[in-house]
């Protein structure tokens, strides 16, 4: 029960988005507050990937608000995003195969030296491979070689070298989409420990997943979406696996009334 | 140090990776020891004229594989590159004429970049577009027949030597050494093999997939009519049929030197060898005679060894 409100690092509100036909998401608000591990859930087309997609500025919008910091911010595209300190993991782990593990993780932002135009400057591999260490080394990722080319690397491997990728950054805010669904139990547990590293460095982390268990162990609190609308926050310490499951499917509740209050603290609409 | 080197396994591992060049070594042995005429000046240089040529468009061809796309418009645009420079020398002298040709086919090449990158239409179908464009364009201009050129300065550059190697070789090499270096060193360069790794990855990461696109066919526009200019200055004319299939040389030489038509994988090294091979075994068929129809049918076997080849290595990188 906590008295001030905190202002969320990262919130939407009111958020559409359609393709065609189709009404990927309809008005769903949400909030991320600093060190909190949302987690993400819905059945498949629930519209979780889409909102993700959102954020991190691949789909514009169709309506509503998104709010950094409490001030408002307009998203044109990744760069806009990156700028902000929004770091997304996608599902397909969006690495380029045939470039080494450096190459990925600078990806898009590779160091150059500055005393020329960005077009014609020298890459900076020297920098771009110390940099790299480093961050792998911080997260306890182990490789056979930063210069491998990750085609070449196991699926653990390369989900932690995406998830590196995401936070090497100073990210303020970092969405993990089904980060562990390609991975063994071993690999599973380095990326759930990653999350909550994340949370301890005072990230806001969103995590996407099917998987409840996982949710269950890392996450903080629960939005479920259904059919493109959200219709139930959780907090995860209180709440069964049934009740989560109920609101994914809507088999208890049909149309479930929105919650779009939720500060962090509260105890979700599920009694 | 040099026990390293000249162990068999490490050999053995080199030759993997280079195949296209343990091919040209083998051919041009072969070439050397049982083809009369083979190992002269004359031939050795007369390969160059010619496969400097298509080595200008398989440097092009070879950043547009690297994306995964293709341009089948390169024959093409060494005539238009030709008729329209050919038709420019007659009023306003070599410099302007020159500048016209490269300008021309370096405008188509940006305008196909432009459908590719901004429209879903496969760059096959785009690229067989601007072939049929370039080639109408080059007949139009030519009224379909050839224009010939009389400037001596311009026949006589198509012919320079530099210590008995031909300019255009010379200038060949330089821009390849350029275009690798800018392809390793260079953010374009890691974006254009990103994109071809993975382009939805690569976009994700913020990489502007459309412009490396555009920018990919619109040099090998400009590389194209930088082989057209050549290839004019050495017949000394225009001609609006000319430069038929020399997109399939062109195609053939990246794949043969490792490049790979998923995108992605290949090189400047490699597609200056496979350019190199095919010019070797091009005049070794000639010298020995073999008719003209079976060359391409030699030619066909190979591309399609070379597709296998770049396929066993794809599954093998993968797993």
């Amino acid at each position: 029960m906590e008295a001030s409100p905190r202002t969320p690092i990262l919130e939407l509100k009111g958020i559409s988005k359609r393709f065609g036909a189709v009404q990927a998401l309809k008005d769903v608000n949400f909030e991320v507050f600093t060190g909190e591990v949302v987690g993400l859930v819905g059945d498949n087309g629930a519209g979780k990937s889409t909102l993700i997609k959102c954020i991190s500025g691949i789909y514009p919008i169709d309506a509503g608000e998104i709010f950094f910091e409490g001030k408002p911010v307009t998203i044109t595209g990744p760069k806009d995003v990156g700028r902000l300190g929004i770091e997304t993991v996608y599902q397909d782990l969006a690495l380029c195969d045939n470039l080494d593990v450096v190459a990925n993780l600078y990806l898009g932002r590779e160091a150059i030296n500055q005393n020329v135009h960005p077009l014609v400057s020298p890459l900076n591999e020297v920098k771009m491979e110390k940099r790299a260490i480093e961050v792998l080394k911080t997260l306890s990722v182990k490789l056979p070689s930063p210069r491998r080319v990750v085609a070449s690397l196991s699926g653990g491997q390369r989900q932690s070298v995406a998830v590196a990728r995401a936070v090497m950054w100073n990210s303020r805010v970092v969405l993990l989409d089904e980060p562990t669904a390609a991975l063994g139990v071993a690999q599973s547990r380095m990326v759930l420990d990653l999350i909550l590293q994340l949370k301890k460095q005072g990230l806001g982390v969103v995590v996407i997943s099917h998987n409840l268990a996982d949710i269950f162990e890392v996450v903080d609190r629960i939005i479920v979406l259904r059919l493109g609308r959200r219709v139930g926050t959780f907090m995860a310490g209180s709440t069964s696996r049934e009740q989560i499951v109920s609101a994914i499917t809507g088999a208890e509740f049909g149309e479930v009334e929105e919650n779009n209050t939720a500060n962090g603290s509260e105890g979700g609409m599920a009694g | 140090m040099s026990m390293k080197i000249a162990s068999p396994a490490r050999l053995t591992a080199w030759a993997g990776r280079n195949t296209a060049m343990v091919a040209l070594l083998i051919v041009f042995l072969i070439g050397s020891l049982f083809v009369e005429n083979f190992l002269t000046g004359l031939n050795l240089s007369a390969i160059l004229y010619q496969y400097a040529i298509i080595g200008f468009l398989a440097l092009g061809q070879l950043l547009v594989i690297l994306t995964a796309g293709i341009d089948l418009s390169q024959g093409s645009l060494v005539a238009l590159t030709s008729i329209v420079t050919a038709y420019m020398m007659r009023s306003f002298g070599i410099t302007v004429a020159v500048i016209s040709g490269l300008i021309a086919s370096a405008l188509l090449g940006f305008a196909t970049g432009f459908i590719v990158s901004r429209t879903r239409i496969p760059a096959f179908v785009v690229t067989l577009g601007s072939l049929g464009i370039a080639r109408g364009l080059a007949l139009l201009i030519a009224d379909a027949k050839p224009i010939s050129i009389e400037i001596e300065s311009f026949v006589d550059f198509g012919r320079a030597n530099l210590l008995g190697i031909p300019v255009s070789a010379i200038l060949w090499i330089l821009l390849g050494v350029g275009l690798a270096f800018f392809l390793k060193n260079r953010r374009i360069g890691r974006h254009i093999y990103a994109v071809g790794g993975g382009e939805e990855s690569a976009r994700l990461s913020g990489v502007d997939v459309k412009n490396v696109k555009l920018l990919v066919y619109g040099l090998s526009g400009l590389l194209t009519a930088i082989g057209g200019i050549i290839w004019t200055a050495r017949l000394s004319s225009g001609s609006p049929i000319g430069g038929t299939n020399y997109e399939m040389e062109s195609i053939a030489a990246v794949m043969v030197g490792g490049g790979s038509l998923f995108g992605g994988v290949g090189s400047v090294s490699g597609t200056v060898v496979g350019v190199l091979l095919f010019g070797v075994i091009n005049s070794i068929l000639n010298l020995v005679g073999i008719s003209p129809y079976w060359q391409g049918t030699i030619k066909g076997v190979l591309i399609l060894a070379a597709v296998a080849l770049s396929q066993i290595r794809r599954v093998h990188t993968t797993h």
